[in-house]
Formats: C-alpha cells, sequence, structure tokens
C-alpha cells in the first residue's frame, strides 16, 4: 500500500485501505416520498441508517432499499417483525429491507439498521427500533444482491407514495 | 499547527518501530478522491460487573460516532432491570424514548417504557444473565440511537431493543446500571468498544 503524507494534514493511500467513519447530512422526514443518501464511495463496506421520531402519512411499512445507479426494488430476501405484549407478527418483503412488519399513521418510530457489505455486491442488513409509546420492539434482518457497487441508500415506503412527516434520518458509512 | 512523527526502520528516527503517530486528525483519500477520517477504534478496558450498582465508561472523545457495550455473563443480585445511561458532563436521566422486549417460551412481553433510562434487560430473578451488545450511533446534534440484542442465559430468553436520546452536549460517557439503582453486579464483564 502506498502511503503519502504532505503539508496539507492529509494522507493518500491505494483503494482498499481502511477509513474511518463518515457521517452524511442529517435529513428532516418531514415531506416527500422518499429520502436519499447518494454519492456514497466504493469503498465503504458498511452502512449504518438512523431514523428519530420518524413517521408517515399512512399504513406502508417503511423501507430502506440500496442501489447501484438507482435504488434495487427487488430482490430482498428477508424478514421484519415486531413483538409487544400482544404478541409477535412477522412479515417478508421483497422490495426492501422494511423497518417493522405493520405499521400505522401514527406510530413514531426510531432505530437503527445496519447495511453490511457480504462478499461482492452482495449486502446484509439487519435492525431493531422502537415504536413512539414504547410498547413495540421491531427487529429486521434482510439480504440483497445489487447489479454492480453500491452508491446509494434510499428511505421509502413499499407503496412509495405514503409521504414522511415527521423525525429525521442520517446515515453513517465506513 | 499539527504534528507528524513518523518511525520506522527506513528513517533515521526510532528505527524498528515502524509506526506513525500524529497529533491531529488522518484523511484518507483512495483512488477514485473519495475522502474520509480514518478509522479510529479504541477497545476500552474490560470492567467486571461483579460488584457496584453502576458501570462507568467515562472520558470518551469527542470525535466519536459509534459506542458498542459489551456484555459477558452479566448478573445482577436482583430483579430490577438492566439500563443503559449516557452523558455530556454528567450522567444524564431523562428524555430516553424507547423499547425494551423480550422473547421467551414463545412469547413477547415488553417493558414499561422509561424516559430516565435505556432499558436493555427486564430480569426475571437474580439468575439471570445477559450476553451480546448494545450499539449506539449518532445522527448528529447530539442524538444518539440505540440497537441492540441481548440473550438471557439464565431463561433461554431474547431481549431486543432500540430507541433514541438527544443529549444535552457531547457525549462523553457511558453508565450501566439498574433500575431503581440499587442492584449490585454480582456476575460477568462489560467492556466498550468506541469508534470514529
Amino acid at each position: 500500500m502506498a502511503t503519502t503524507i504532505d503539508g496539507s494534514n492529509s494522507v493518500t493511500i491505494n483503494s482498499g485501505s481502511v477509513l474511518g467513519i463518515t457521517s452524511g447530512t442529517a435529513q428532516a422526514s418531514t415531506s416527500g416520498t422518499s429520502i436519499n443518501f447518494t454519492d456514497i464511495p466504493s469503498w465503504v463496506k458498511r452502512i449504518t441508517v438512523m431514523y428519530n421520531g420518524f413517521s408517515t402519512s399512512g399504513t406502508s411499512v417503511p423501507i430502506v432499499q440500496l442501489g447501484s445507479g438507482s435504488p434495487t426494488t427487488s430482490g430482498y430476501l428477508g424478514s421484519a417483525s415486531q413483538q409487544s405484549g400482544s404478541g409477535v407478527s412477522v412479515g417478508n418483503f421483497t422490495t426492501g429491507c422494511a423497518f417493522c412488519n405493520t405499521v400505522g399513521a401514527a406510530t413514531t418510530q426510531r432505530g437503527v439498521i445496519v447495511c453490511t457489505s457480504l462478499s461482492g455486491n452482495t449486502w446484509v442488513m439487519t435492525g431493531t427500533g422502537s415504536w413512539s409509546d414504547n410498547t413495540v420492539t421491531t427487529t429486521t434482518s434482510f439480504g440483497v444482491t445489487l447489479g454492480g457497487t453500491l452508491d446509494r441508500v434510499r428511505i421509502t415506503t413499499v407503496n412509495g407514495t405514503d409521504t414522511f412527516d415527521a423525525g429525521s434520518i442520517n446515515i453513517l458509512y465506513e | 499547527m499539527s504534528i507528524v512523527a513518523l518511525t520506522s526502520d527506513t528513517l533515521v528516527a526510532s528505527p524498528g518501530a515502524g509506526q506513525i503517530e500524529y497529533n491531529g486528525q488522518f484523511y484518507g483519500t483512495d483512488s477514485n478522491a473519495s475522502r474520509a477520517q480514518m478509522q479510529r477504534l479504541v477497545l476500552a478496558t474490560s470492567q467486571a460487573s461483579t460488584s457496584g450498582t453502576s458501570i462507568d465508561f467515562t472520558g470518551l472523545p469527542a470525535w466519536v460516532k459509534r459506542i458498542t457495550v459489551m456484555f459477558n455473563g452479566v448478573s445482577t443480585s436482583g430483579a430490577s432491570n438492566i439500563q443503559i445511561q449516557l452523558g455530556a458532563g454528567a450522567v444524564q436521566s431523562s428524555g430516553y424514548l424507547g423499547s425494551c422486549s423480550r422473547i421467551q417460551n414463545v412469547s413477547a412481553t415488553t417493558a414499561a417504557p422509561s424516559t430516565s433510562a435505556f432499558l436493555i434487560a427486564t430480569i426475571n430473578t437474580n439468575t439471570d444473565t445477559q450476553n451480546g451488545s448494545a450499539i449506539f450511533s449518532t445522527i448528529g446534534s447530539n442524538i444518539w440511537t440505540l440497537q441492540g440484542i441481548l440473550w438471557s442465559g439464565g431463561y433461554n430468553a431474547q431481549h431486543m431493543f432500540a430507541g433514541a436520546v438527544t443529549l444535552s452536549g457531547t457525549l462523553d460517557r457511558v453508565r450501566i446500571t439498574t433500575a431503581g439503582g440499587t442492584d449490585t453486579f454480582d456476575a460477568g464483564s462489560i467492556n466498550i468498544l468506541y469508534e470514529g
């Protein structure tokens, strides 16, 4: 590995090096039908999607989609569940990594989904979340193979038309 | 002004050490001109959770973006729930929003909400032991999110939890304690891994 240290306090290294955690810019999830984080570098091996006080206008489940050039909207394999005193429910999704199995328009969610490169363009995604009344915990686990090198993350809903109406979302990548 | 000190066996100073010491921040630029700060990953000193009512990790640097709290066979003297608090200068005891569910014998229960801390394990008895990790990541603006799963060794149950809190300032500490703060730790060990 070539390493160069110059007078600008920078290090220039070849690809494949270990770089640190970069924070995206937090985006308010208060309008629109999707939030996109693009131009993610090709060396990224882990992406942490964080949502706080997140809510939508309807009952379509929020999902995370990864992409290469454009969001990948199919081929996700996995399930999302929610646990509470009233029981457990689990559902499968194929269009993205779901935050949870079902959701209401008044539901506010907070949590984390971690997307990790398994090999090549295959990514695995796992996370846990909590609902606004603090009595429901959600879990999610998915895998997807992209058509190329990951360069973006999209947060949207399964139907793609429910609008965001509260909260904020950001990513860390490394 | 930052200081760059190079020590390697190819340089005059400190031959054989083979290390780069830098008082400042490293940024790396890869062959595609992507630039990022270089990895900082620190494993703290493991603490035995065999006594006391709380375990604190303090002095965390301002650059930290993720903290992994690891539990190994952690047990307490009573049945109070285990919880985690973060802090900026002092431990914060309000503003926590989250949930903790326990799955055991094909049924789920969720702990009563608390805003004074993140609940991460609902304890049945003093024979319960917790194993796993809780991971904190920052959105920015002193907002920290939580995710994690613990295996409850005493009952072969699982705890899953998540949440978020806005701190009053820059995070510099993590406290693991119990609800009520009186039950004492009596087994296991806890450590944190922090990175940025």
